[in-house]
């Protein structure tokens, strides 16, 4: 076997392992999701669940973008560049994701204009916050880990899930588009993705930075989905007992707006100040 | 006072019979626990190690049988004080369930009910758990028919009853081992659930036990006791509530601790989380220790309790 067809069967192998693993892993299998087909889920509690889901949909967009601008080489680039083409809406009648979720929370109960207007549990800034920091300050590969393999091969399984809840609550086809839209780009990513990961994964340092990645997304996804389950139980609690009453307080949660003005993301210029300059 | 029915509302237990949810059936274990967890294949190796706890001791839980036991204690005691009310139990995974119990009170003829969660500490994948499963149950029903919800009882970590309970059952315990807990070579384990630290991080849960706890040990003046969370998902990446049983047993014993006594001090009878979890895998740990063990019993009927919950019926019925 030549050193090419030997390192692409070690990758396919790495890649495989860490599909299974992302699979059991109990972010993608948490039981907000795992009791939706058998534990049905109302309209309200959707309401609950899509205004702590919106901040994630808003700013995935922009982690590709910071990763984008760090990829090594045009390869990686051309994976980053064709998820971010479908996430502005290629794919979407023009519509981007953010706008596409917007659509689903108003048929969840949302008023339009208010959907950033939402007290955000601990778990959903963090979220946001440890993907940022991802694509901003670990290594490329642990980043592509992250977005890559923890997003595009997590979702299609979660989301499953969700739309069975979802149809389960009385939603209409029509409604849940961003769902299940997503399922099928996402098996497109999925694919594309991993066509693109084989390049990276020639040594194991490589595999260890995406595996690693994918790991902490998903670390992350699993606090997420206990913060939303916090919302759900919580809030069905104050919109139908006295104040007091719930166990769980949304005392100083901030919302997506606030968290906005409070946030400066950009990619940093950073300048070596040992170089020698040429005059 | 108006209301005329108290609910119970708790967490629930397999027992014998089919809920119907698979065919062919997999067994009232399996049911439950994957009724916890989901059915997802994501979760499939712990659901089937849990369903394996419950099968080794016998492949039910007498979580229900105690509940029910307790709620109809506290009726008893509240019919002693000259108070009749109504009592229906309900479970958020088990049947059957609180959604449908509600619906059978109203159509029962309760006009107003009040709730008792059997929880002794607040988070919101207990506490609002249930009290979620109430609302879904009045959703049901026609505004017309629908009974008034009076109000739910507070919680009780800190009542003297309940304090009073845990204390006599570890001394209880204690008596079996011969040991002195006001010694340090008796080391005093108070357990309690682990949760993820996402639900604690909005809640007083954590708090809740901690003050349970020095309650207890100042009763008993405890010279060497500890905090320890147990049953946390062994396939879950994040953090939970910590130390484990284990780690709290370990400095128990760095401590001084010849014997261990074991109470779950954040559970309200003896199920599968206080046998198998404390009491098989606690013993499991103290053997590998080197020290002796012996797990009290939970406060299931004991008077003391009873008669605080009776209070606390009372008080929500004032209000």
């Amino acid at each position: 076997m030549s050193f090419a067809l030997e390192h692409e069967r070690e990758a396919r192998e790495f890649l495989a392992e860490l599909r299974r693993e992302i699979s059991t892993h109990a972010g993608v299998g948490h039981s907000i999701l795992g009791r939706m087909k058998t534990d049905p889920r109302s309209r309200f509690d959707f309401m609950v669940l899509a205004g702590q889901h919106f901040p994630l949909v808003g700013n995935f967009t922009r982690y590709m973008e910071l990763l984008l601008l760090r990829a090594p080489s045009s390869e990686a680039k051309c994976w980053l560049a064709k998820v971010l083409v479908d996430e502005y809406g290629e794919r979407s009648e023009g519509q981007d994701h953010a706008e596409h979720y917007q659509k689903f929370m108003h048929a969840a109960g949302h008023t339009p204009g208010q959907e950033d207007n939402v007290p955000l549990h601990p778990e959903v800034v963090n979220f946001i916050r440890e993907h940022y920091r991802i694509c901003i300050e670990e290594p490329f590969l642990v980043g592509l880990g992250a977005l890559g393999p923890g997003h595009e091969w997590s979702i299609p399984a979660m989301f499953e899930l969700a739309v069975a809840g979802l149809r389960k609550a009385g939603f209409a086809e029509k409604e849940i588009e961003y769902w299940t839209m997503h399922m099928d780009q996402d098996q497109d990513h999925g694919a594309w993705l991993e066509e693109a990961l084989v390049g990276y994964c020639a040594t194991p340092e490589q595999r260890s930075q995406i595996r690693r990645g994918a790991l902490l997304s998903l670390d992350a996804r699993e606090r997420f989905w206990w913060g939303v389950t916090d919302k759900i139980v919580s809030e069905a609690t104050r919109k139908n007992l006295p104040p007091g009453h719930s166990a769980a307080s949304s005392e100083g949660q901030i919302t997506l707006r606030q968290l906005r003005a409070k946030w400066r993301i950009e990619p940093k210029l950073i300048e070596d100040t040992t170089q020698e300059s040429t005059s | 006072m108006s209301a005329d029915h108290l609910l119970v509302v708790a967490f629930g237990g397999p027992t014998p019979g089919c809920c119907k949810r698979h065919d062919p059936c997999p067994g009232e274990a399996h049911c439950f626990v994957s009724g916890i967890f989901g059915d997802n294949p994501a979760r499939a190796a712990r659901v089937a190690e849990v369903v394996e706890h419950y099968k080794a001791l016998g492949g039910f839980s007498r979580f229900n049988e105690i509940t029910e036991a307790q709620a109809h204690a506290v009726q008893a005691e509240l019919a002693r004080r000259g108070i009749k009310l109504g009592v229906t139990v309900g479970y958020d995974h088990w049947q059957p369930h609180i959604a449908d119990k509600v619906v059978a009170m109203a159509e029962g003829g309760t006009r107003e009910f009040v709730t008792l969660v059997m929880t002794p500490h607040q988070s919101s994948v207990s506490w609002d758990a249930y009290l979620r499963r109430v609302s879904e149950g009045l959703d049901k029903l026609p505004e017309s028919g629908r009974p008034r919800w009076a109000g739910v009882c507070e919680p009780f970590w800190n009542k003297p009853g309940f304090i009073d309970a845990l204390a006599d059952r570890i001394a209880s315990a204690a008596g079996k081992l011969g040991a002195n807990l006001k010694s340090p070579e008796t080391g005093l384990l108070l357990s309690a659930h682990a949760v993820p630290l996402p639900i604690v991080r909005t809640s007083q849960y954590t708090q809740q036990i901690a003050e349970t706890a020095k309650l207890v040990a100042a009763r008993l003046e405890a010279a060497n006791w500890a905090v320890g969370y147990q049953s946390a998902p062994s396939d879950s990446k994040i953090e939970w509530t910590t130390p484990f049983i284990e780690h709290a047993m370990d400095r128990l014993k760095e401590a001084g601790a010849k014997q261990i006594v074991a109470a779950p001090i954040g559970f309200l009878c003896d199920n599968v989380e206080v046998l198998y979890d404390l009491g098989v895998e606690g013993r499991e740990h103290a053997e590998k220790l080197g020290v002796e063990f012996a797990a009290a019993e939970s406060v299931n009927t004991h008077p003391a309790f009873i008669s605080m919950l009776a209070d606390q019926v009372q008080a929500a019925l004032a209000r």
